[in-house]
């Protein structure tokens, strides 16, 4: 940190790097906003998404959202919350949608078209890139582990 | 809301060999096609199909389950139709599509009636389940009240009852961090012939529990039957275990016992003891290879077994 504090522009440039690198997209994890949890940890996102967990704490039912096809921060997401592929965590849905247990991922043509269903409807949860999440819904855990 | 209909396909192309029985030669045998169709009619209302192709020379369908669902709330939701009932755990986990088990076949307790299973599995009618957060922990319940049992075991009463008695059952679940454990039973009367009655009273318990990679299951139950006056207590249970050595690579064993009362009038169950063995193969996440091995008696002819069998569902 001396060595940044003797020298104003290299202090800057890597302030500059900093900021770039955490406005950088990376895959998030949304919800609705009337959702009761405000963050999600490692281990609770985990759950979430393998369908373990399937209702939220004011009793609403969890609901997947999806892409209708492979969507790459969807991907890179599931993997780092769940080490799954996407046709690993379909699989896994396609379990607890056959038990009865739960509703089958609802799917939509696009990222952005998931994150407006997610903010209509209770309960919804969807894995978005980062840069897709805006004011209408609320990210609660992020891949790279940052609050 | 709505969306269209999803469908799932599931299906099992079997082998297998009993060593020591003549009259059973090694066979490849065609299993269950299962179709599922579910379709989502407004954030609360969903509406779930279940149609199974099998048979043992030809193929005939069954309609395993049909339920109209509402569900506002995870701690309330009601089901009408036909389904299975909350008796035990495999029943309700598990249902038809082979690729669902870890094993091959479902243990002897948690097979359904037109298989020789001694409980109770399916029945029209209406099903009220929900969990409900008790701190950390969750409590689910089960309340079911439908036709039930009819003349014989199978089939259960689709279309009409033989008397104003209704099936009722429950169950009682907690779920504790990866250990669910609870209770269930169910008590039914009906009509086997003019003027012989059966009365049953099912009781059962059971254990599911997921650490890590390994997986159990303890499950038994008691069957009491009093069908004219004659009684005969019939007990079972098994207990199963999975480990996952890889993601897509799981060893697994399990052990049963069945034991029919020799006064039993109305299943067709017999007295069993199994053991077996194997390891299950994803090679793709919608598709298993299974191979087990083991030994089983059944009604006092035992023998070794071996069995292969493919299983998908997508």
């Amino acid at each position: 940190m001396a060595v940044l504090a003797n020298r104003p522009g290299l202090a800057l440039a890597a302030a500059i790097l900093f900021a770039a690198a955490a406005a950088r997209a990376e895959p998030v994890l949304i919800v609705h906003p009337t959702c009761p949890a405000k963050s999600l940890d490692a281990d609770d996102a985990r759950k979430l998404l393998l369908g373990e967990e399937l209702s939220w704490s004011n009793g609403d039912a969890t609901q997947l959202v999806e892409t209708r096809s492979e969507d790459p921060a969807t991907t890179a997401g599931y993997l780092a919350i769940a080490r799954k592929t996407p046709s690993q965590i379909r699989a896994e849905w396609n379990r607890l949608v056959f038990s009865g247990r739960a509703n089958p991922p609802l799917r939509f043509g696009s990222a952005a078209e998931a994150r407006d269903a997610v903010a209509r409807f209770p309960g919804a949860f969807a894995v978005i890139d980062s840069s897709l999440a805006d004011s209408t819904v609320r990210i609660v855990f992020r891949a790279s582990g940052k609050r | 809301m709505s969306q269209p209909l999803e469908w799932h396909f599931g299906g099992d192309v079997n082998y297998g060999k009993k060593f020591g029985d003549a009259a059973t030669p090694n066979a490849f045998t065609l299993g269950k096609i299962d179709t599922m169709i579910h379709g989502r009619l407004s954030r609360t209302f969903s509406v779930l199909a279940e149609i199974v192709y099998e048979g043992e020379e030809n193929f005939g369908f069954d309609i395993e389950r049909v339920m109209l669902n509402y569900e506002p709330r995870s701690w309330f939701r009601l089901s009408i139709g036909r389904y299975h009932t909350p008796v035990g755990y495999w029943n309700t986990a598990y249902h038809h599509a082979r690729w669902m088990y870890v094993t091959t076949e479902a243990p002897l307790l948690a097979r359904f009636e037109d298989e020789g299973g001694p409980l109770q599995a399916h029945t029209i009618g209406v099903l009220v389940h929900g969990s409900v957060p008790v701190g950390s922990m969750k409590l689910e319940y089960d309340f079911s009240v439908g036709n039930g049992r009819g003349p014989t075991a199978d089939p259960p009463q689709n279309f009409t009852d033989v008397n104003e008695g209704k099936s009722v059952g429950g169950a009682l679940h907690l779920d504790v961090g990866g250990i669910r454990f609870g209770v269930s039973g169910m008590i039914d009367s009906t009509t086997v012939t003019s003027g012989v009655d059966l009365s049953e009273q099912i009781g059962g318990a059971d254990l599911h529990l997921r650490l890590g990679e390994l997986e159990a299951i303890v499950e038994g139950a008691v069957i009491h039957h009093d069908l004219g006056g004659i009684s005969a207590t019939n007990y079972g249970g098994y207990v199963q275990a999975s480990y996952g050595v890889r993601e897509d690579v799981h060893l697994y064993g399990r052990a049963e016992r069945f034991v029919r009362d020799s006064a039993e009038g109305y299943l067709n169950t017999p007295t069993t003891s199994n053991v077996l063995g194997g390891i299950r193969f994803d090679p793709i996440p919608s598709a298993a290879i299974k191979l087990e091995g083991g030994w089983e008696k059944i009604s006092g002819v035992e023998g070794a077994i071996a069995r292969g069998q493919i299983s998908w569902l997508f």
